[in-house]
Formats: C-alpha cells, sequence, structure tokens
C-alpha cells in the first residue's frame, strides 16, 4: 500500500521560537504519530527561517528528521540574516550581567583597595608632628603614587570594554535623547526602535510583512511545483498566504478570542493586534475545511460570526495534558507522593520567581494556597477570581494563599486590585516557571482553579491538575461542559464564572471536600480522559485529511 | 439567536437611583425573568447597577428575585482608537462614529456576555460603545417640563441616546408623545408598556372602614420637580387659614433633612419652613422607612398627598389603594392615566396654586371617609398587578433579540 503525503504548513513570524509554544508541541505530536504509521508520512513546509528551530524543536521532543520531508527555501533574506547578525551583538540583560559581573566585581574591588590605600598615605601625611618622618611620608607617597595612578587608570581602561555595550547604548539613548531636544528625533527613534524593540517600530512592522509575503510566495511556488502531497494542514488560523496552495486545504482554527471579549483586548493591545485579528479573519475567509477543538467554537464563531457551512468544519478535542511524566510519584494521591523533598526543593525554586511581592520575599515553607497557571488576558477571567479569593479570606477566613502564574505589571487592573486591598502578602504571581517547577506548584496545591471565560478546547487545567494529585474546580464554560458531561462531576466542580460569591463559594466547598472531588474527579480522569492520547488526535486529522483529499 | 444558547439580556441602571427608580428597575428585571420563563425561553436576566462607594449596600437588593442575577459595574471611557479596535473584534466596525464612548465596566467582559442592553432611564451622558444592541426604557421626560433639572449638554447627550437605542419602551402615553417630540425617534422605535405595579400589601381593614389616627401621608424625596415650595405654601394655608386639624408624616429618600439640605433650589422652601412655626409642628419629617413601617404608616392615615409637579406618575396611589386609603393628586396627565387604568377615584389639585392645593387638603380632611368606598375593588386592582403583564413584557423585549 502506497504512503500517503500529507502537508504542514508553518509558516510562522521569524519572532515564533517553536519550542516555546504550545503550536511546537501540536507539531511534534503530528510528526511523533507519523514515525510508526505505514500509512502515511508528513510533509513540514515551512519558512527559511523556521528551519533552525523546527531542528532544535525534533531534538528536544526525540524525532529523528528523516521521518518526514522538508519543503522550505534555502537561504533567508539578506536583511534578515543581517539583522539577526546586528542583534546578535547586543548581548542581553541576563548574558550582560553574567559576563560582566565577576570581571567588574573584581575591577572595583580592586580599585577600592587602591583608593583606599592611597587615602591611608594621605590621612598619615595630616596627621604627622615630626617633621622629618613627615618628609619620609611624602617621599613614600610620591614614589607611591605614580605606580598606583598607573594601574587604576589601567584598570578603567579594562572596564571599558566590559561596560563596553552599556555604553554604546546608553550613547545612542543620550544621542536620541539630544536629537529630540533639538527636534532631530524621528530618524534617531526609529534607529533604537529597530535596534531596541523592532515590533514596537511600524517601519520594521511593514518591512517584516512584505518579507513573510515574498517568502509565502516562494514557499508556496515550491509547494505547488511538488504534486505527492494529498493535502495540505495548517495548524494555526495565522497564515493568509495558506490560500495560496494548490489542493485540499484544512486549517485549524483554535479560537477567535479577540471577537469575544472586544473591549478587553482594544484596551491592552494596539492596532499590530488589529493587523493579526484581520489576518485570521482573511484566512477563514480563504479556507475551504476547517478544525476546531470545539462544537462550541465551531458553532459560536465559524458558522454563527462567519456563516460558514457546518460541513465543513471538523471538530477534534485535544488529547490530554498531563505532568505525570515530570513528576511520577505525584499522581499516586498520597500525602507523602506529593510532598517529598525532590518536589519541595522545585516548589523552593518556584518561590523564588515571586514578583512584587514585598519584602521579605516568602519563605521556602511550604503552605495552602490555591493554584491557577495562566497568563493574564482578558478572557482569564483573573478579577473576578480575585474578588472570589478576597471574599474568601476576609469574609469567610479561609486562610490559604493564592497563586497565579501571571505578571501584574502587564496588566494595571490586577496590580491596582491587589495594592488597593492590601493583598500582597497573600496573592503570590509566580513568573517565568519551568515545566517542573509548574508540576510541582499544581500538585503541592490544595486546590487549583481555572475561572476563564472563554477557551478553544475543554482548558488543560482538568488533566494537568488531576495527573498530579490535585483536584479542580472552573467555570461552567460550553467547552468545559463538551468534555464533562457527568452532571454529578459538573454539579461538583462547576461554577458561574459571572458570579465571583458563586466561585468562593464552589472553592470553599472544595476545600472542605477535597477527597471527595479528587476521587470523582481521579476516576474520571483514568477512565475518559486519559484515553484521548495525541496519537488519537492526529489519527481524526489523518482521517479528515484522507477525506478531504478526494 | 446563537446555537442552544439561552437568551441574555442586561438591564443597566446608569445612575445611582434609588427609591422608585430603583424599584421599577428591578421590577422590569423580574419581570422580563418571569416573562420569559412563561414563554418556555427562560432568559438569562442580568442586573447591572453603578459599583461606587456610598451609592447601594446589599441590602438594596435584598428583595431581588432569585431569577435575575445582579452585577456590579462602573462606567469605563474608552478614547477614540480604543473603540475602533473594539467595533472592529466585535465585528461592528460599520458602526463606528468616531470619538470617545462609554460602556459599563463589570470587570469581568463589561457585560459582552449578553445579547441586549436594556437601560433603565436615559441618562447617557456620553455615547455608549456600540458592541451590542441596546434600548432604553424612560420612565419620564421631566427636563421638558422642569428644564432646568439639565444643562445644555445633557440635554444634547440624552436626545443623542434616544436615536442610537434600538427601541425606546415607555408606560404612559404621556411619555410616548415626550419621546417622538422631544427626542425626534421615530413613532415605530417607541413602544408603550403596560405600568408594572408592585405586588402591594392587601389591607386588613374592610372597604370603607376609617381610620382612627389623625394625619395624612406625604411622599416626596429631594428632587427639584417635587414642588416643595408650593406645598408648604399650600400646607401653611391649610393650617392657618382653614384651620387644618391633621398631621403631615413626611416619608421617602432623603426627607429626614428635607429642610436642611442645603441644596440650592430648596432655599425657598427651607426659609418658608423656618419662618412658620405651625408647620415644625404639624410636619414630621419620618425618613425613608422600611417597606412594612411604610405600609403600616399609609394604612393608618387618612389619605395620600401627592402634590409633586410632574412625573411619570407614581405608584403610591395605587398602593394606597390596596390599603384601603384615598389619594389626592396633583392633575397631570400621568396621573390621569393611572388613574384612568386603576379606578382609583383620585381626587384633584392645581399643583401650580397653593391656594387650590390648601383647598383640597381641607377637602380631604373632612370627605376621606367618604372617598374610601369609592375606592376599587380589590379583585379588579389585583387584576392590573404584575403577573398580568410579564409575557407583554417578554414578547416585547424579545423583538428587540
Amino acid at each position: 500500500m502506497p504512503v500517503k503525503k500529507y502537508g504542514i504548513y508553518v509558516v510562522y513570524p521569524p519572532t515564533v521560537n517553536l519550542r516555546g509554544q504550545g503550536l511546537g508541541r501540536h507539531l511534534a505530536a503530528f510528526l511523533k504519530a507519523s514515525v510508526h504509521s505505514e500509512r502515511y508520512r508528513f510533509v513540514i513546509a515551512c519558512p527559511s527561517w523556521t528551519r533552525e528551530g523546527l531542528v532544535e524543536l525534533c531534538r528536544d521532543e526525540g524525532v529523528e528528521l528523516d521521518s518526514f520531508d522538508l519543503i522550505c527555501p534555502q537561504k533567508a533574506p539578506f536583511l534578515l540574516r543581517l539583522y539577526n547578525f546586528i542583534v546578535k551583538l547586543r548581548p542581553s540583560k541576563k548574558a550582560r550581567r553574567l559576563s560582566s559581573r565577576p570581571i567588574k566585581s573584581w575591577l572595583v574591588a580592586s580599585e577600592k583597595r587602591l583608593s583606599d590605600g592611597h587615602w591611608f598615605l594621605v590621612r598619615r601625611l595630616a596627621d604627622i608632628r615630626n617633621p622629618l618622618l613627615w618628609l619620609l611620608f611624602l617621599s613614600v607617597y610620591l614614589i607611591f603614587s605614580v605606580p598606583m595612578g598607573a594601574i587604576f587608570l589601567f584598570f578603567k581602561f579594562v572596564e571599558l570594554p566590559v561596560d563596553g555595550f552599556h555604553a554604546f547604548y546608553g550613547q545612542l539613548a543620550r544621542a536620541i535623547a539630544f536629537a529630540k531636544r533639538h527636534k532631530r528625533k524621528r530618524f534617531l527613534s526609529t534607529l533604537h526602535a529597530i535596534v531596541t524593540a523592532p515590533k514596537n517600530s511600524r517601519f520594521i512592522v511593514t518591512l517584516y510583512r512584505h518579507m513573510v509575503e515574498r517568502e509565502a510566495a516562494v514557499l508556496n511556488r515550491l509547494i505547488n511545483n511538488s504534486d505527492d502531497v494529498a493535502a495540505w494542514y495548517a495548524p494555526t488560523a495565522f497564515c493568509e498566504h495558506f490560500s495560496g496552495v494548490q489542493g485540499p486545504r484544512l486549517t485549524c482554527v483554535p479560537d477567535v478570542v479577540l471577537g469575544d471579549f472586544p473591549v478587553g483586548f482594544a484596551v491592552v493591545g494596539d492596532d499590530r493586534m488589529v493587523d493579526n485579528f484581520r489576518e485570521v479573519e482573511r484566512t477563514i475567509r480563504a479556507s475551504d475545511h476547517f478544525v476546531t477543538y470545539s462544537e462550541h467554537l465551531k458553532q459560536n464563531t465559524l458558522v454563527h460570526r462567519y456563516e460558514i457551512d457546518p460541513r465543513q468544519i471538523h471538530v477534534i478535542p485535544h488529547g490530554h495534558n498531563s505532568l505525570d511524566d515530570l513528576l511520577p510519584d505525584a499522581g499516586k494521591g498520597s500525602v507523602e507522593s506529593r510532598f517529598n523533598e525532590a518536589y519541595l526543593a522545585h516548589f523552593r525554586a518556584a518561590l523564588e520567581k515571586a514578583v512584587n511581592y514585598p519584602a521579605p520575599g516568602p519563605t521556602g515553607e511550604h503552605f495552602p494556597y490555591l493554584f491557577y497557571a495562566s497568563q493574564f488576558r482578558p478572557n482569564k477571567n483573573v478579577m473576578t477570581l480575585l474578588r472570589a479569593y478576597t471574599h474568601l479570606l476576609r469574609e469567610r477566613f479561609v486562610g490559604h494563599r493564592l497563586v497565579l502564574t501571571g505578571n501584574p505589571k502587564y496588566y494595571d487592573e490586577i496590580a491596582e486590585f491587589v495594592s488597593e486591598n492590601q493583598l500582597s502578602r497573600d496573592v503570590l504571581f509566580l513568573s517565568g516557571l519551568s515545566a517542573k517547577e509548574l508540576a510541582v506548584c499544581y500538585s503541592l496545591a490544595e486546590l487549583a482553579v481555572n475561572p476563564s471565560l472563554f477557551e478553544g478546547g475543554c482548558p488543560f487545567t482538568l488533566t494537568e491538575a488531576v495527573s498530579v494529585g490535585t483536584p479542580v474546580v472552573m467555570g461552567k464554560i460550553p467547552v468545559t461542559e463538551e468534555v464533562v458531561t457527568d452532571s454529578e462531576l459538573r454539579e461538583m466542580m462547576l461554577f458561574d464564572p459571572y458570579d465571583y460569591r458563586n466561585m468562593a463559594m464552589k472553592i470553599h466547598w472544595a476545600l472542605d471536600n477535597r477527597e471527595v472531588l479528587y476521587e470523582k474527579q481521579r476516576r474520571f480522569y483514568s477512565e475518559v480522559l486519559i484515553n484521548r492520547a495525541w496519537r488519537n488526535v492526529v489519527d481524526d486529522y489523518v482521517e479528515i485529511l484522507n477525506n478531504i483529499s478526494h | 439567536m446563537k446555537y442552544s444558547k439561552k437568551p441574555k439580556i442586561a438591564i443597566l441602571i446608569p445612575v445611582g437611583y434609588r427609591g422608585g427608580s430603583l424599584r421599577g428597575a428591578k421590577m422590569f428585571a423580574e419581570a422580563l425573568a418571569a416573562g420569559s420563563a412563561a414563554a418556555g425561553e427562560a432568559a438569562e436576566i442580568v442586573l447591572g447597577h453603578l459599583d461606587e462607594p456610598g451609592i447601594y449596600s446589599p441590602e438594596d437588593f435584598a428583595d431581588l428575585a432569585t431569577t435575575v442575577s445582579r452585577r456590579p459595574f462602573r462606567w469605563k471611557v474608552l478614547e477614540e482608537d480604543e473603540v475602533r479596535r473594539a467595533l472592529i473584534y466585535a465585528g461592528r466596525e460599520e458602526h463606528f462614529a468616531g470619538g470617545a464612548c462609554m460602556v459599563p465596566d463589570d470587570g469581568i467582559n463589561c457585560f459582552y456576555d449578553c445579547d441586549l442592553w436594556l437601560i433603565v432611564s436615559d441618562r447617557l451622558q456620553m455615547p455608549l460603545l456600540p458592541i451590542k444592541p441596546y434600548a432604553l426604557m424612560v420612565f419620564d421626560y421631566l427636563q421638558r417640563y422642569v428644564p432646568e433639572i439639565m444643562n445644555e449638554e445633557s440635554h444634547l447627550a440624552v436626545i443623542g441616546a434616544a436615536r442610537r437605542a434600538e427601541r425606546i419602551f415607555v408606560t404612559t402615553e404621556f411619555s410616548r408623545n415626550d419621546a417622538l417630540v422631544y427626542t425626534g425617534v421615530p413613532n415605530d422605535r417607541i413602544t408603550k408598556l403596560p405600568m408594572l405595579t408592585p405586588r402591594f400589601k392587601k389591607t386588613q381593614k374592610n372597604q370603607g372602614e376609617g381610620s382612627g389616627d389623625d394625619y395624612f401621608v406625604w411622599t416626596t424625596n429631594l428632587t427639584q420637580h417635587k414642588n416643595h415650595e408650593r406645598a408648604l405654601k399650600a400646607l401653611s394655608d391649610y393650617y392657618l387659614k382653614h384651620d387644618g386639624k391633621l398631621h403631615c408624616m413626611v416619608t421617602g429618600v432623603e426627607t429626614d433633612n428635607l429642610f436642611s439640605s442645603g441644596r440650592d433650589y430648596m432655599h425657598a422652601s427651607e426659609k418658608i419652613f423656618a419662618s412658620t412655626p405651625v408647620l415644625a409642628e404639624r410636619i414630621h419629617l419620618l425618613g425613608n422607612l422600611p417597606e412594612e413601617n411604610y405600609q403600616n404608616t399609609l394604612e393608618s392615615s387618612a389619605f395620600l398627598w401627592h402634590p409633586g409637579k410632574i412625573d411619570n406618575g407614581t405608584f403610591s396611589v395605587i398602593e394606597a389603594a390596596h390599603l384601603g386609603v384615598p389619594s389626592l393628586s396633583s392633575d397631570y396627565p400621568a396621573m390621569r392615566e393611572i388613574d384612568k387604568n386603576f379606578r382609583l377615584s383620585l381626587s384633584w389639585m392645581d399643583s401650580s396654586n397653593p391656594l387650590d392645593m390648601a383647598e383640597k387638603l381641607k377637602y380631604m380632611e373632612c370627605e376621606a371617609g367618604r372617598l374610601r368606598e369609592k375606592l376599587p375593588d380589590p379583585v379588579f386592582l389585583d387584576a392590573q398587578s404584575f403577573d398580568n403583564h410579564i409575557q407583554t413584557y417578554w414578547r416585547e423585549i424579545r423583538g428587540c433579540l
């Protein structure tokens, strides 16, 4: 039986790192599934700048590079290569800190010692009363001051390269300030933006879009010249150029969340977000077949809002996203299995990443807490969770902490609420957690909470928490109800996400009935959720690709 | 409507209304919840109110039906760019007219989860962000008759809000005419709904049975159109020229400092009160009484006095009839409609003429017993109640979805 080829269209901007994204894991799942298949093989089409990231992703995920075909332009545009070269010259803050710190410390310490020595001699000259002794000290001072001065100047000279990059950008900033004062700001501002924050420069964004457009055209030509791919799949809706691929096409639309939270995203984002939104809309309008993760998204967004024929839309729910491979003992359910020393060590490391915590910092001792792992976005409903938590703490005297993983400096409303309600010591923001630290935070929590108002599919919180021994309560939203179909379990674990009191009541109940809730959820996880593995997901995709290719 | 999704309607109180307006908003919400359930289309009704310190307390909503959920909000102003982006994301870019807008921010999703916004009154000082269709429930257009309660900018804001609304709902023919003339909204976008009245407590007295107490009740508040100055002049005449025997019990929001509020438009009233000793002896400021206390006070009174200049009508005369108490009312169109719809046999006075008002007070003192016999039958009053209008309310509001 001949092997059928299916294409995966992975056209992302140069700034997207596949390894750090869910779409990278999604892609890896596809590739792993195809390794053992005798029926199909994947062909990945990507821009030149994605090749390196793809190779790294495959290495991290244990995927052999010869397990799939690759269509990719040979070289990246010269301007992009030049830009990457310039950017690499500028060390990251961390790199600057790390590389300069020991050298700088030694230099500063040595300068201090020289300076102390110099001043010792000077003070002696000031207090000696015997003229002969004074003359002797003066001679010593004069003899030593010349070499001391030379050594001091040498240290200063050595410091310059260490501080060189700082100085360069410092000079640039000063030049820009000068130019602004003398009304020559536009050019230097543009230059500054290009180097330090390119995505904020309208000029760069326009240039980049043109680059992507040209690269996609080259890629599409390569794709259309090879005729052995039965059907193509684009894993996101951020690829309007996918319409240039000839042949059957399947587009995944995970969500169009801006359309469901227009005010929130209008306030936190700027016109770049509008450009992205319009690109998604163009992709949708130009596509033939669609995949969504939930029936809700299919109906509510694609059918109702974009008037897509429902027969063109296929629903493929996610596979389960468990964390027990990171914490093998945690899912056993016993307190001892969760609270072992190795896990506690990771927990302490996680606590050190607390931001905005008043001094002294949180201690490494374990404490009871509620946990919500999410970035801060308008649809994540963090404010309602904070209100519920405040109610529990101040009205019901539930003394748990609340641990979140977003950074409030990017969300003023959250920071202000915490400050105004004096919650700084009760609400912890742990930003930048590693996968293991995240898993441990789930495992050691008394309860995981997900108040989100909208997701493309059932939130991963359910499988992530239960897999490492922690029960969870969640907002009653359609995508969750599509997966949690048992009425008794719904009653136990779902709350009205629009009503902070209802949320608080559910959390309180769950804390008082933790074992009962966990047992029910664990059974559901073992009997139902775990059966939905990623290889099953890929099989579903392949079946659809096969169908549309006929 | 979206697939298998219950309709969700937000009823928003745009300013810090209390008293009758707040009660009206709560009844409106309950009518829609009950009406949709009765029609087999149970809608989710959310009552939104301002979330600013000192305006509301949980007790203000203790009597809210459990079928209505409550959500506080604050008005958030979006700059032009934010408005444009929001409308693009909401798929309503064609509604962008430039300029800033305001949106009710509930700290969740700005009521975007609701399919329709019903604003109770038209007191919107800026254009509402048009991400959802909205309708207005306007109880009155007082500003046509008491223009000093609003500046020119506010007049334009109110008219603009009306013209951008999907529909305007009113509860009297008088207000419908005002909506047509004052706002310029076409007739086919104005709908008159029956007046909703609360489920009043019924009297324990037999019909026609008198009261043993020696007072009447004046239900009022501190707003400008309540005609306080003329009312006090009338009371002064009643006591001094007509030898009035009855005391005057004053109840309502903020009435405990009715003559010491310091508000500009109350200066003349405060002066009259201070310079007429008999008023201080006979007028008793009871403040805003709890529901049951108010009803007991009213039930034992000789009659209810309503000397306000103009509004959308007051339910207090209907409540008085339920309790077997006749009423003396200012003569204006909305009260004539209430009198006609509920067959209350109200007695009338000219609210612009304190002499007439004083004569009528004396008349009521003498004739209250006889007037009780002309009050409507309780069975008839029940037939006009809340429960008989809920389906009409739902049918009309559903038409906006």
